[in-house]
């Protein structure tokens, strides 16, 4: 992708204050790195790599799907928000979703631009309208819609949101590749709003959710309901990048639906 | 396995394969709209569906197989 991106302020993303859990501060560094090593154990892109190759179908399976996910994430992250017990913790879980949902600037709201993107890379109205209720990624999705309704600590849900953060960068460097499927799509595609904002952000949303481990999950029970949450987060992304390997295999291999 | 080589063994020819391959990929295009328009409006339950993925899998590694071992290219009628 292009090295030049622009800033996080440039994009009008760059309005966190934080004056404790900081990039640079040593206990979030430590636990980025904790908490990344978990998330490798998992292998969630590990049959979604095995055959990968950049081709039409690939983009379009992950341009319908993943726009299935990202227009499910801000109920998801708004449910969280409700669901933690203080104002605290609330003002910290919501801010990805006010981002999520292009903060003050209605055309701007992620799901949109992503769709956008997807479009470029030759997904349809009509494969999105075909591909609207794939089984397994309905399947992975209620887990994640299930998980969050069904979770009563505040630990166990900041723990399921980096656990859904974690693997952020990777994400979308994967999304990227997979709608990339030719030398001129790439190229438009890593011109649109929705990349060049999402390479910045997610790492200032991994820290985000890090410094939420650090500031209220300070007893060891609040430590062992955190990585519940944080391991379900995961087992969903296994779930869904799965769903996606077997997806793109189905439309290769030409199995229409009816 | 080459086509031909599959032809003289079982004495079947890849018109055969070609006939199976079809009826392969329509059984299962009829069984993935099933299971899409089930789980519409009403979540999955779990183990149903995860017999679905694993069935589905094997049914596409079965195609996959006749592709790359008993087609060439040109012969696949998608």
């Amino acid at each position: 992708m292009n090295n030049t991106l622009p800033t996080q302020s440039s994009l009008d993303y760059g309005s966190t204050i934080e004056r404790t859990y900081t990039s640079s501060h040593p206990k979030v560094l430590q636990y980025t790195e904790f908490f990344g090593t978990r998330a490798n154990n998992f292998g969630i892109f590990d049959e979604y790599d095995k055959n990968f190759k950049p081709e039409k179908e690939r983009a379009v399976v992950v341009g319908t799907q993943w726009h299935r996910f990202s227009a499910f994430m801000p109920w998801f992250l708004c449910q969280a928000a409700a669901q933690v017990s203080t104002n605290e913790k609330r003002h910290y879980v919501i801010q990805t979703a006010f981002e999520e949902l292009g903060m003050r600037e209605s055309t701007e709201i992620h799901p949109d631009m992503f769709w956008s993107a997807a479009q470029i890379a030759g997904a349809t109205i009509k494969d999105q309208d075909r591909l609207k209720n794939e089984t397994s990624v309905s399947g992975a999705l209620d887990y994640l819609k299930e998980t969050i309704l069904t979770t009563h600590t505040d630990a166990e849900v900041l723990g399921l949101l980096l656990g859904l953060e974690i693997p952020a960068v990777e994400n979308i460097d994967e999304i990227f590749r997979a709608l990339s499927h030719s030398p001129e799509v790439k190229a438009k595609v890593a011109e649109t709003k929705f990349f060049k904002i999402h390479r910045q952000i997610e790492i200032e949303h991994v820290r985000l959710t890090i410094s939420n481990f650090l500031r209220f999950c300070k007893e060891s029970h609040e430590e062992i309901n955190f990585i519940e949450g944080f391991d379900k987060g995961l087992l969903f992304w296994k779930r869904f990048w799965n769903s996606l390997s077997d997806l793109v295999k189905t439309e290769k291999l030409g199995v229409s639906l009816k | 396995m080459t086509t031909n080589e599959v032809t003289k063994e079982f004495n079947v020819t890849s018109e055969d394969f070609q006939k199976l391959r079809h009826k392969l990929v329509t059984g299962m295009g009829s069984i993935r709209t099933a299971f899409n328009r089930l789980s519409r409006n009403t979540p999955m339950d779990e183990r149903v569906l995860s017999m679905y993925e694993s069935g589905l899998e094997k049914l596409l590694n079965l195609v996959e197989e006749i592709d790359t071992t008993y087609l060439v290219e040109g012969e696949k009628k998608k």
